[in-house]
């Protein structure tokens, strides 16, 4: 793939990543500050309230998005720090592959993790 | 000697001149050695190092041609900083000790002078000419290229480079990534690319959009910084981003 598909994809994950970001931080941050919709965090960070989001279908694809969304940024910035001070050799080619394997388990494992809770509550 | 030399002398400050002394030949450790000049209004830095290799020691290596800021050859770290020999005038410094090193992110050979070769590949990788897809035009033009302001304007600062290497040995990406293209020849790749008689932008996306070329580049601003022409490398470069973004060749800025 072109450096400079990858670099656009980098740059379109961290305008995504404010998105979700704010998202996350003022959907619970509102329930920390009071804000409506007026549940206290203890409240919407409790089991009842957790299984019920796992249930939406809404929620899960947004965690899998941001999930990809984060992992992909976080991969390139490392990727990017890797082959500048390794300068395109055998070990920083080896290096990206590795964090390539470590980043595509951590999101197989992510997304393991929200589905089968998303299962789980709709099933259950 | 006359009234007005004495003049000079009784007005001289004693500056001392820390230099880097080194020979990969040799290959001994390098050394600072110092030298005390005697510095009037209006010496440049070269001024002192042809004084030192006048009067003090013959031995001393560096390169010089133009003595106008033109020919790019005495580049240098001037207390710390990368700069012109001859366009640096010693008093504005305000320093009593005036360290003077090669230019760092390139091999030293001896001394103050630095092995250039690889700046130089970089530079030709990028093709820094007018490209013509058409081969026999490239060899013989049937005329000359008309071009208005405008399109002279798009590129006009980044032909100002002399090839000095300063924006090269202030990048710290070239640092830290010895593969990576630079600040000067990436400029050049879009002084090229921006110019209406060219047609080689796409020949160059491919030696630009690589993982040392254009996308490695954080955007210090220290080439710009750093420039003794006014070019500002910085620039190109994000320019040079946007045209391989979209595929197409710079426009005429606005």
């Amino acid at each position: 793939m072109r450096e400079s598909t990858l670099w656009l994809a980098f740059m379109i994950s961290a305008i995504l990543l404010i998105g979700f970001g704010a998202y996350h931080i003022l959907y619970f941050g509102s329930a920390m500050l009071s804000i409506p919709p007026g549940q206290t965090y203890h409240e919407k960070i409790s089991y009842e309230l957790v299984h019920e989001r796992a249930k939406s279908l809404f929620f899960t694809v947004m965690y899998v998005v941001f999930l990809a969304v984060a992992l992909y940024h976080a991969t390139y910035g490392i990727r990017s720090s890797i082959l500048e001070f390794t300068s395109g050799s055998r070990k920083g080619k080896v290096a990206v592959l590795v964090l390539a394997a470590i980043a595509i388990l951590a999101f197989i494992y992510g997304c393991y993790a929200v589905i089968v809770t998303h299962l789980m509550a709709v099933g259950g | 000697m006359s009234s007005q030399t004495q003049t000079l002398e009784e007005k001289a400050q004693t500056i001392v001149f820390k230099i880097f002394r080194y020979d990969a030949s040799k290959g001994k450790s390098p050394t600072f050695r110092s030298y005390k000049v005697p510095v009037v209004r209006g010496m440049t830095v070269l001024d002192a190092l042809l004084y030192i290799r006048q009067n003090l020691d013959p031995t001393i290596s560096f390169r010089v041609s133009c003595r106008m800021g033109i020919c790019g050859s005495c580049g240098m770290l001037i207390n710390m900083v990368p700069r012109l020999a001859c366009q640096t005038q010693i008093l504005p410094l305000k320093a009593k000790v005036i360290e003077l090193a090669p230019l760092p992110n390139f091999p030293v050979i001896k001394d103050l002078v630095v092995d250039m070769d690889g700046f130089f590949e970089k530079h030709k990788e990028v093709k820094p000419y007018l490209y013509r897809i058409d081969r026999a035009e490239q060899e013989n033009p049937k005329g000359e290229y008309l071009q208005t302001p405008q399109e002279l304007e798009a590129y006009l600062q980044f032909a100002y480079c002399i090839k000095c290497g300063l924006c090269y040995s202030a990048c710290p990406t070239t640092a830290t990534d010895k593969k990576f293209l630079g600040p000067q020849a990436l400029s050049q790749s879009y002084r090229y690319s921006a110019d209406s008689r060219d047609q080689g932008f796409k020949l160059r996306v491919p030696v630009v959009d690589d993982p040392h070329g254009l996308w490695r580049c954080h955007f210090a601003g220290a080439c710009s910084y750093v420039c003794p022409k006014g070019v500002d490398p910085a620039l190109a470069i994000q320019l040079m981003k946007k045209a391989v973004i979209t595929g197409k060749k710079p426009l005429p800025l606005r």
